[in-house]
């Protein structure tokens, strides 16, 4: 099956030359615009959720922009060049020893991005027989391959757990025909980047009475357009005026409940977090990791004459001093 | 745990109905699933192999999806691959390393 090429600058809407704050940008801007929570026609809202989080997945990480980059300028098209059927890199799922393709749909990612940028580092459980097997009649019965794949979860999904349906493909072998099994997985609430889901027995067939392999589902956690994610804390870039800084103010801030209010108090420095208890993600104890707040000063690109005439005044007035200087 | 339901073409496609937990395996039950001897598993704890808290050594040992995940890649390494208990130490090692630093680069880019 060709695999489509996806134009991820176009999914961004943004130049080849973009630099990567321009991407982040654009990123955080189209997330916002598309969430699942916020987007006005749900199911279109997340299938462009997803396509943006994947497109923000490459072009955000250097090194993954910088092989699509290549692979983009020698890309000829779904079924002519380097990556046409037949010539096409083997997805993740493939054993070179000539078993069978597995293809999925429903994970989040496209064909594209499963071919090319797809988990898997070191290849064990994809490229590779599982380890399994009965000593005394290897040959005859060996224990099915694993297979992995990951899955796009938002933190919506993490937070509160998901219905998933996750098709498996796979192909003609042995004379018989295709098979597509279709699962509907759930995810538990609190899953954690990186962490594994096993679907016992759903992983490449056995050889002669060696048990089947297992489908290992590998949890991504997609990108959000306000938070980064540490273990189950959250931390959100709060961007403040200077004034609000040293006078203080009430900051409305999303959370993954809702918007609710911090106060910052008066003389909170740059670079200072504030903390909001049990608003992050679920812990393995069943409580809720933590919102950070970072204090993040901005100050006006331009500012009018009156503007200009009182920060004068305040230079002129305050003793304070950011830098020692002799 | 999975309950096939037939579909308009269910001699091509079936649908499993399965519902996910998170599962935790004891100790023979890992080894089992791996098939490894349950000696080789409990000395595989104490080479300390398991990432962070994948495995409970201070307690009873119980064994997670991630743990059991990579007690089959250790036994495919080790069997398929000819790599030895020092070597696969050394490769756990550098596993669990990139797999932090990744983590780290993932959080220090932010959204």
């Amino acid at each position: 099956m060709a695999v489509k090429f996806q134009d991820y600058y176009e999914t961004l809407g943004v130049a080849k030359t973009a630099s990567a704050e321009d991407i982040k940008l654009a990123f955080r801007k189209l997330a916002r615009l598309y969430h699942p929570d916020v987007a006005k026609d749900k199911v279109t809202g997340e299938a462009k959720f997803k396509e943006i989080n994947e497109a923000y997945e490459v072009l955000g990480d250097p090194e993954k922009r910088k092989r699509y980059d290549e692979l983009g300028s020698h890309w000829q098209g779904d079924a002519q060049g380097p990556f046409a059927p037949g010539a096409a890199p083997h997805r993740r799922t493939h054993s070179p020893q000539g078993e069978t393709d597995f293809e999925f749909s429903g994970t989040g990612f496209s064909d594209f991005f499963e071919s090319f940028f797809g988990g898997g580092r070191d290849g064990f459980g994809s490229r590779h027989p599982s380890a399994g097997h009965t000593s005394d009649h290897e040959s005859f019965a060996q224990h099915g391959r694993d297979v992995e794949a990951d899955l796009l979860v938002t933190l919506e999904e993490a937070l509160r757990g998901a219905l998933r349906k996750v098709t498996l493909r796979r192909p003609a072998s042995n004379g018989d025909a295709d098979r597509t099994n279709t699962y509907q997985v759930r995810i538990p609430a609190g899953v954690r980047e990186g962490q594994r889901i096993r679907l016992a027995g759903q992983g490449g067939a056995g050889v002669g009475s060696g048990p089947a392999g297992d489908l290992y589902l590998r949890v991504r956690l997609a990108r959000h357009p306000d938070f980064s994610v540490q273990a189950a804390d959250l931390y959100f870039d709060l961007l403040l005026a200077p004034w609000e800084t040293v006078l203080g103010v009430q900051a409305k801030i999303p959370t993954l409940d809702g918007q609710t209010s911090l106060r910052v108090p008066a003389g909170t420095t740059a670079g200072s977090q504030l903390r909001l208890r049990g608003l992050g993600l679920p812990r393995e104890d069943k409580t809720r990791g933590d919102i950070y707040a970072t204090v993040r000063v901005q100050t006006p690109a331009t500012v009018t004459a009156e503007e200009r005439a009182l920060w004068e005044q305040l230079a002129r007035l305050s003793p304070f001093k950011p830098r020692n200087e002799s | 745990m999975s309950t096939p339901i037939p579909n308009d073409d269910y001699l091509l496609a079936l649908v499993h109905v399965i519902e996910v937990r998170p599962a935790t395996y004891s100790l023979e039950a890992a080894a089992q699933l791996a098939d490894v001897h349950p000696e080789m598993l409990r000395y595989y704890c104490q080479l300390g192999l398991f990432g962070e808290a994948r495995a409970h050594p201070d307690t009873l040992l119980v064994f997670d999806d991630d743990a059991l995940y990579e007690l089959r890649r250790f036994e495919h390494y080790r069997r398929h691959h000819g790599v030895n208990r020092k070597t696969l130490r050394l490769l756990c090692g550098l596993w669990h390393e990139v797999e932090s630093l990744q983590k780290e680069i993932r959080f220090l880019r932010g959204s």
